[in-house]
């Protein structure tokens, strides 16, 4: 168990498991997926923050949209593709705070320059996976960056008064 | 002696003329500073104002100034865009990445601000991505290498990832404009 991991979150081992991730668009820049949507922030305590699968895509995207945040949508990576960079993901979705299927992703030991690489690997998987919901219908569909449904360019501006949801997701 | 002169003269010019030819360029390109992105081929890139001169100087008459360097209506359209893109960053409110998320620095989005058209005269594909840590990080590839540059208030981040062999190359230093420049131009790390 990593320093960065709750004592109780469980680890995940189901290699196929997609786990579930929102990007805002500031983080879509000209409709092109930034690395740095895939690597945790310091304040996240080295834990890159997904929902697990079991929640689904378009769930997910609405739960994190109903706390008042920006997401162009949701995109995934693997249990076995964040493995695939030697980092664990734990459900810990227990901790107070956290929404039900939260799961987080362990960068604790890697330096900022590290994580960054491991963003830009991750970033690379989940695009091409592509975009989980709204699904992409088209090689074209990232590009749109004017995405109706999700993005709310109201909440752009507004200020943040809804600091009781969940951390981050 | 007119003959002579005629004679002298003519060696002179026969010695001289090729040397007017290669000394100047091979003079030109030790001249150049190397910038990567130029020798690759891959992007037209563009290099810090300061150098400019000496690039137009040194190979003036031999090599036709890159069309990069011509300010044009592109790069006003391109620093333009930088310019609203800072401000959608300065918009952003803590909170905005979830909870505990920080915005941009005001340190960090002020200088931008005030170094927008440099940046864009370094590099014009360079991309800015606000991090929740009020970060801001400047992103861009040049064919299998992806340049990330964090830039905190007083600090920053500068990362060289080849994607095709996965070397890293890294340096955190305090915030140094002209080591930014340099690395947004030419992607090298000093």
């Amino acid at each position: 168990m990593s320093q960065g991991v709750d004592a109780d979150a469980s680890l995940l081992e189901a290699s196929d498991e997609v786990l579930l991730r929102q990007v805002h668009p500031d983080q879509f820049p000209n409709g092109v997926l930034s690395k740095v949507a895939f690597f945790p922030s310091p304040r996240d305590q080295g834990l890159l923050s997904t929902r697990r699968n079991r929640v689904g895509a378009e769930q997910a995207c609405l739960d994190w949209r109903a706390s008042s945040r920006e997401s162009v949508g949701t995109w995934g990576v693997s249990v076995g593709e964040f493995k695939g960079v030697d980092v664990a993901a734990y459900d810990d979705s227990h901790l107070p705070g956290q929404p039900a299927g939260h799961a987080s992703a362990d960068f604790t030991s890697y330096d900022r320059a590290k994580q960054v690489q491991k963003g830009r690997k991750l970033r690379e998987k989940a695009k091409a996976r592509g975009r989980l919901f709204p699904a992409d219908q088209d090689e074209t569909a990232e590009a749109d960056t004017s995405e109706p449904a999700i993005t709310d360019p109201v909440v752009r501006d507004r200020e943040s008064s809804d600091s009781d949801g969940p951390r981050t997701v | 002696m007119t003959e002579t002169l005629t004679k002298t003269v003519g060696m002179v010019i026969l010695v001289a003329a090729p040397l007017t030819f290669t000394m100047p360029m091979t003079r030109a390109v030790a001249d150049v500073p190397v910038v990567q992105h130029l020798t690759e081929g891959t992007r037209s890139g563009g290099v810090p104002t300061s150098w400019w001169g000496t690039m137009v100087s040194t190979t003036a008459g031999y090599v036709p100034a890159p069309s990069f360097l011509i300010k044009g209506e592109a790069s006003n359209e391109r620093e333009a865009a930088m310019t609203r893109r800072i401000g959608d960053l300065a918009r952003l409110q803590d909170g905005w990445l979830g909870d505990g998320s920080f915005a941009p620095s005001p340190a960090v989005t002020t200088w931008l601000a005030s170094h927008a058209a440099q940046i864009c005269q370094a590099n014009e594909d360079v991309v800015l991505v606000p991090t929740g840590d009020g970060t801001v990080v400047l992103e861009w590839n040049i064919a299998a290498v992806e340049y990330t540059a964090e830039l905190g208030p007083s600090d920053m981040l500068l990362v060289i990832d080849d994607t095709a062999t996965d070397a890293l190359t890294e340096a955190s230093t305090s915030l140094d404009e002209e080591a930014l420049l340099r690395f947004l131009a030419t992607g090298l790390i000093e």
